[in-house]
């Protein structure tokens, strides 16, 4: 943590307002940025991302300052996104949605002659990232965001860096096989499987 | 794959709506008269520092002193050991002298059993 965090926290301790300001305006957008990756709800982005400065104002007087603001805060809101991913069952876990057992019925409204622009193409991508395990949709959707690096990640997830870069590769190698799997699918006359 | 990054790159931030900063500042205060005060000051940094100190000395001080006391009684009881072990050693291979045929078959049938198991093993 550098000096100007220190104070900032010191300042945050004895409840000066401006001080609280400044740390909410500071990590606001990427605090609601984490959050709406890790749910991919858009509609609870704000109050989770208050109940994360909340925690984060709770938690502040127990922050060990060897560590960096940044990466505490960004574990809080991590953490906050999970546990309301737990609470609505939306957590998806390794097991069940891994391999080839995957739903890869083409998303409603989308026509074969229309998958491939650009638009549509995300919209695929976005759905079937959704559908990934949290072990992986997590770090490849954290890796994408130009303020999180992998050290950031390794925290936030609580593992190696190592493994979050396996974890991201491996993430994007099974999203690319199921988009391609589900463009494939499109593309095959009279929709039947691909595979 | 580049596509893929792209798309996964080009989702856009979210935007603190109109008054978030405000409101979640508004929200700790409020919160924040039951927030547990622990303000680490450097006074109390040195303290901890030289009462961990002063428990390593003492600790390192007492097993010192303790050693000093015991060390004559360990040293009896070792040699004390010793010489246990060489008298215990000295029985053993009278007994097996005198039963020699008897440890004979008793090795044969350990190295049999053990060797079974091992078979076992492989095959599981």
């Amino acid at each position: 943590m550098d000096r100007d965090e220190r104070e900032l926290v010191r300042r945050c301790l004895q409840r000066d307002e401006d001080a609280c300001t400044e740390l909410v305006r500071a990590y606001a957008q990427i605090v609601g940025t984490v959050i709406w990756r890790a749910t991919g709800d858009h509609s609870v982005v704000e109050d989770l991302a208050q109940e994360t400065f909340l925690r984060v104002f709770r938690g502040l007087p127990y922050f060990d300052a060897r560590a960096k603001l940044s990466t505490w805060i960004y574990t809080i809101a991590h953490r906050v996104a999970i546990d309301h991913r737990r609470q609505t069952g939306r957590w998806r876990e390794e097991s069940s949605h891994e391999g080839k057992e995957f739903d890869n019925q083409p998303a409603t409204g989308l026509s074969p002659e229309t998958a491939a622009t650009r638009n549509e193409l995300d919209r695929l991508i976005h759905d079937q990232l959704e559908r990934l395990p949290d072990k992986y949709r997590l770090p490849v959707v954290y890796a994408a965001l130009e303020e999180l690096d992998y050290g950031t990640i390794a925290a936030m997830l609580k593992v190696r860096p190592g493994t979050v870069k396996t974890l991201v590769f491996r993430g994007k190698q099974l999203l690319k096989e199921r988009v391609d799997a589900v463009l494939g699918l499109r593309q095959a006359p009279g929709g039947s499987r691909a595979d | 794959m580049q596509r893929l990054e792209d798309a996964l790159e080009r989702q856009p931030p979210w935007d603190p709506p109109l008054g978030f900063v405000r409101r979640v500042v508004a929200l700790t205060s409020v919160a924040g008269q039951q927030w547990p005060v622990r303000e680490r000051s450097r006074r109390g940094g040195l303290l901890r520092a030289a009462a961990a100190g002063l428990a390593a000395a003492t600790g390192a001080y007492v097993i010192a002193f303790l050693l000093s006391v015991l060390a004559a009684t360990v040293i009896q009881e070792t040699l004390t050991a010793i010489d246990s072990y060489a008298a215990f050693v000295e029985l053993m291979t009278r007994v097996v002298a005198a039963r020699a045929l008897h440890v004979a078959w008793l090795s044969a049938a350990m190295s049999l059993s053990f060797a079974a198991s091992l078979v076992h093993r492989v095959r599981a």
